[in-house]
């Protein structure tokens, strides 16, 4: 059970790490308006924590199939969400 | 100080990052204690799956309490749900987010009384459907401006 522990508190850690580079690279902009490159840059940060914590905290490393669909509806998700921010930018 | 325009999708100025980024962490670590009370419950060890309900729980209490002293900061300022698009927007999703948390919270406490390994797998699973949500609703509203 260690060794699960372990695991996931490697998991929190990386979500954290991602979520202070997402802050970063949302002060480092710091423009008026958002632009292309943050709103990728935001949301390859975003999916990369909900992949974490779908591989982690949900398991669903031991459902390869749910795994994938999971990612998929994600990343369509934030596909979407980029899509408007950029038109409403 | 900045006010949007009506139509605006852009946040003020002041906007406040901080408390949003404090709530990623405050729930990332709760999570974090969910996924631990499902190790714990398939070890068969009920003690620790119950304290990591509680640290879980209680961990929601306070997203939801820097949730409202942001919602008490943004009424003071004068900036309620008809004050434009982005504050429209704004309310109805982290208030049905947090709507959503404290039913997470009931079902962490019904499940800390009943800690059978199915009811714990269910209400961790439900748990973390909430995290990822606010992990989605965190750079959409707190980061891109």
């Amino acid at each position: 059970m260690n060794g699960a522990i372990l695991r996931l508190v490697k998991a929190w850690a990386v979500m954290g790490g991602l979520t202070a580079a997402a802050v970063f690279a949302g002060k480092a902009h710091g423009g008026a308006r958002p632009d292309a490159m943050l709103m990728v840059v935001l949301m390859g940060l975003t999916f990369a924590k909900a992949a974490v914590l779908a591989h982690h905290y949900l398991d669903l490393r031991h459902a390869a199939g749910w795994n994938s669909a999971m990612r998929g509806s994600i990343a369509a998700l934030l596909i979407v969400l980029l899509g408007l921010a950029l038109v409403a930018g | 100080m900045h006010f949007p325009a009506h139509g605006s999708l852009i946040p003020p100025d002041f906007w406040p990052r901080r408390t949003g980024l404090i709530n990623v962490f405050v729930l990332i670590t709760s999570g974090l204690f969910a996924a631990i009370a499902v190790e714990a419950a398939r070890a068969g060890r009920t003690r620790l799956v119950r304290w990591c309900l509680v640290a879980a729980a209680l961990l929601g209490l306070v997203f939801l309490g820097f949730k409202a002293a942001e919602y008490l900061r943004e009424f003071a300022l004068g900036y309620g749900i008809e004050s434009g698009t982005f504050f429209t927007l704004y309310y109805l999703i982290t208030g049905f987010h947090a709507l959503h948390v404290i039913g997470g919270i009931l079902v962490l406490a019904l499940v800390g009384v009943w800690p059978t390994l199915i009811n714990v797998e269910t209400g961790a699973a439900f748990w973390h459907m909430v995290d990822l949500v606010w992990l989605i609703v965190f750079p959409v509203v707190y980061l891109v401006r």
